[in-house]
């Protein structure tokens, strides 16, 4: 069978039907790339997701926006209208044979269209459906609309991230989605392992509200051990809370000849540098006394604005390269250009190129997010034209003969 | 047959500390997987101290360890003392999964790398989640979150394009690390169950945070565009962003609204009462409304500003317009009624702590439970029930280890 083409990877054998929006679309981009055959179904004439842009060339068309290609690596494609009784009953059959259905509809959606988990797992009990929504399956908020910046703001990271000199701003790129596709593709394969084990498929119920908030580090700990209400301090850490402690002690982002560079400045090795550097005034601070853990912190703060000034004099490439040199912990703030052209993420093969022939062009994509060397991530094909698998999925996986499917196709039911 | 929880019956050898590692095991220790925490005094988690009382290195009553370690099993081993590595073979080699996030080398170092634990366990499966991973020029570099995100990109595109980065406000990078190993394990678990292999798995953090930086590396590869910070501005909607609400006490209040579509744009301009300003051209489209985003702005906060941030969310909810408050640490506990009817937050019942609320688990499964069941592990607290029950040592046995400093 064509889509089975699992070799040594992870997830071969795995079928999965698409039917996810933005917000789930990177949960089944992370399990096509590691070999499970997903079938992204598309509305018929395509997915909205297609009109999005930027677009390679920046020339708009279905098959060049850039946030379909990167999001749909490695799958299959065809074009469904489900919520028609026949859209419908081709759904049931594929659904009979799937291992994994990833949607993204309001809680209700899918029962309405009588597709529901409870209805599709009777015939189909090792089914798998995850749900991926704003704000779960259940609770007072279920229906309430949204987008990132609505699950991120409710999730407590948004009213963090920022200068207080600002409003509360969002994370780049989307990120709420992002963990929720994460939390979505971690429950998938959670009762998938369960399955392999018992029979038994499940529906997940992730919530982006909740993915959102599990992953801000010290917002609920704060709260529930000092009472505090953690607020915007910039790139401050938040496990260092500057309205309880004061200025930063052990490091930041400090702006430098050509931009920022983030310094750790807790240690002596960070003191050492400077004094190498000609600034001798720091030099008392080396004195075992400071070391003590009681006033580590102290020195810290002390430290924090010298070092401040003195990063200005250099460039983010040195503070990055002698600063590690000298075992500190450092990093250039880089640009996003900059970290296309990473060494250590080329050396490592990160970026891969693919081929596009019908846009004749070559695109680098970002890769692997984990190297398992016995079932490796790879790209195996690009994303799907609208419909291009309708014929092998419909004709040759699902036993249609090409007079049906034309008769679908006037029907604006595929 | 069902079972109580998805990874019942599923162990693994927790060598992790710090932020990164820990939050990999909880996800498989919230269902019920069974995580062999191994530390010891002499090297104690340095997040111990966080949130404590005592701050002492080795505290046992830090509120920072206890979110991020419960479910866990605890036993104490010096990794430094000579006898330390024959016990650690014997706990991986009833493990399923060995989890480390030390720095490159230091399980080799301490005769545990991947070679020597296949030899204990043919089918083990070994998770090296380190800051830049185990090849490549940095493979030594020192990296803490806040690092990572800088370089990765994050920082840089996270702000307001007239101030200065402002990144993320804790570490992004060993939250998101923490996932990006959980995801590599369940991939190398279901290739086990298939195969009956296992292997090494290398998790670069780096790498994880370099995956989720949205279009913007194909951006550039497609079109040599760089994208720049652009504040809460979204190419495709406006108004899109966080509006002023009226403070609540003196404390600021904001609520996120998001309008994409005429429709959305139509009933947001009803809930506002049609003032005079929304009838104009320029904001009649979507393309308009995105390129004068900034006046939009001001005169959508201008009606925004008198209302409370509840009011607005839900004024503009019920007219089927995605808006949302911007929660503090205070709503999210108080005022969030939604996250209390799911039951989100968890308590659990420290013996120093006492009754303690923890983050939940944002998966709910219909068979199965997922969860905060117990606090975290006492020093030790496991040594009877693994180096005993598990590993069959005599009481004598345990103790002797214990008179000589290896437990």
């Amino acid at each position: 069978m064509k889509g089975d083409d699992s070799g040594n990877t992870a997830l071969g054998g795995i079928k999965v039907l698409d039917l996810a929006d933005e917000k789930g679309v990177y949960c089944t981009k992370l399990l096509a790339d590691m070999g499970a055959d997903v079938i992204r179904i598309e509305p018929p004439g395509g997915d909205p997701m297609r009109r999005m842009g930027p677009f390679v060339d920046d020339r708009p068309a279905p098959e060049r926006s850039i946030p379909f290609l990167h999001y749909n690596t490695n799958k299959r494609g065809i074009t469904l209208d489900y919520s028609t009784d026949e859209g419908r009953e081709i759904f049931l059959s594929l659904a009979q044979k799937a291992d994994v259905i990833v949607e993204t509809s309001q809680p209700g959606t899918m029962d309405e269209l009588g597709l529901g988990y409870n209805l599709l797992s009777e015939g189909n009990p090792g089914l798998i459906m995850t749900s991926i929504t704003s704000f779960g399956q259940t609770g007072p908020h279920s229906h309430y609309k949204s987008s990132d910046i609505v699950a991120y703001g409710m999730g407590g990271y948004m009213y963090v991230t920022g200068f207080r000199e600002d409003p509360p701003v969002r994370g780049y790129g989307n990120q709420a989605y992002h963990v929720g596709s994460i939390y979505g593709t971690i429950g998938t394969l959670s009762a998938l392992f369960n399955k392999n084990i018992t029979g038994q498929g499940q529906h997940v119920d992730v919530s982006l509200q909740e993915a959102v908030l599990s992953v801000t580090e010290h917002v609920s700990i704060y709260y529930v051990y000092e009472n505090h209400v953690s607020r915007r301090q910039g790139t401050a850490h938040g496990t260092w809370q500057l309205d309880v402690k004061g200025p930063l002690g052990i490091g930041d982002v400090f702006e430098c000849k050509d931009g920022h560079a983030c310094v750790f400045t807790l240690k002596e090795e960070t003191i050492q540098w400077l004094i190498d550097d000609g600034i001798k005034e720091v030099e008392p601070y080396l004195a075992p006394e400071w070391a003590e853990p009681d006033r580590l912190e102290e020195r810290g703060r002390i430290m924090n604005p010298m070092v401040r000034e003195w990063v200005k004099r250099h460039t983010m490439d040195h503070i990055f390269t002698e600063g590690q040199r000298r075992r500190i912990t450092t990093c250039p703030v880089n640009a996003p250009d900059k970290t296309f052209h990473d060494p250590h993420l080329r050396e490592r093969g990160f970026f891969v190129e693919v081929e596009h022939p019908e846009l004749d062009r070559t695109l680098t994509y970002p890769g692997a997010p984990y190297k398992l060397p016995e079932s490796p991530w790879r790209i195996r094909r690009k994303a799907p034209l609208t419909g291009e698998h309708n014929s092998e999925i419909y004709i040759e996986e699902l036993g249609l003969d090409e007079g049906r499917l034309g008769e679908l196709n006037n029907k604006g039911v595929i | 047959m069902e079972t109580k929880f998805n990874f019942e019956g599923l162990r693994i050898a927790d060598f992790t500390w710090v932020f990164a590692g820990p939050a990999c095991c909880r996800i498989f220790g919230d269902q019920g997987a069974e995580i062999i925490r191994i530390e010891s005094r002499e090297r104690p988690d340095p997040v111990r101290p966080i949130l404590s009382d005592d701050k002492s290195p080795d505290s046992e009553r830090g509120g920072y360890f206890n979110n991020l370690n419960r479910n866990k099993l605890h036993v104490t081993l010096n990794l430094s003392h000579p006898t330390s590595v024959e016990l650690a073979k014997k706990i991986i080699g009833i493990s399923d999964v060995v989890v480390e996030n030390f720095s490159a080398n230091v399980m080799e170092k301490l005769g545990l790398g991947y070679d020597e634990l296949v030899k204990v366990k043919p089918d083990i499966i070994m998770v090296s989640a380190s800051g830049f991973g185990h090849s490549g020029p940095y493979r030594d570099y020192r990296s803490f979150g806040p690092n990572l995100q800088a370089i990765s990109g994050l920082t840089n595109l996270t702000g307001f394009p007239d101030n200065a980065p402002a990144g993320f406000a804790s570490s992004y990078a060993d939250s998101m690390g923490g996932l990006t190993a959980a995801l590599a394990t369940l991939m190398a678990l279901n290739h086990r169950q298939k195969t009956g292999k296992g292997q090494h798995v290398d998790v670069a953090q780096f790498e994880g945070l370099c995956s989720l930086m949205d279009t913007c590396f194909l951006d550039y590869s497609a079109n040599g565009r760089v994208h720049q910070r652009m504040g809460n501005r979204h190419p495709d909607a406006a108004p899109h962003g966080a509006y002023p609400a009226r403070p609540d006490e003196g404390k600021e209040r904001w609520c996120t609204i998001a309008v994409f579509t005429d429709q959305e744009w139509r009933s947001l301009c009803k809930v506002m009462g049609d003032p005079p300003w929304a009838e104009d051209n320029r904001f009649s489209t979507a393309e308009g409304r995105v390129q004068h985003a900034l006046e939009l702005d001001k005169l959508v906060a201008e009606w925004t500003v008198n209302r409370t941030a509840e009011e607005v969310m839900e004024t503009l909810q019920a007219a089927g317009i995605a808006a949302g408050v911007v929660q503090s640490a205070d709503d999210l506990f108080k005022r969030d009624s939604h996250l209390k009817a799911r039951g989100y937050y968890q308590i659990s019942e420290h013996p120093y702590l006492g009754e303690r609320l923890n983050e939940g688990s944002p998966m709910k499964f219909s068979h199965t439970e997922a969860g905060v069941r117990r606090h975290a592990p006492l020093f030790g607290e496991h040594n009877n029930y693994v180096y005993g029950e598990l590993l069959g040592m005599s009481e004598e046995e345990i103790e002797q280890l214990h008179r000589e400093g290896v437990i």
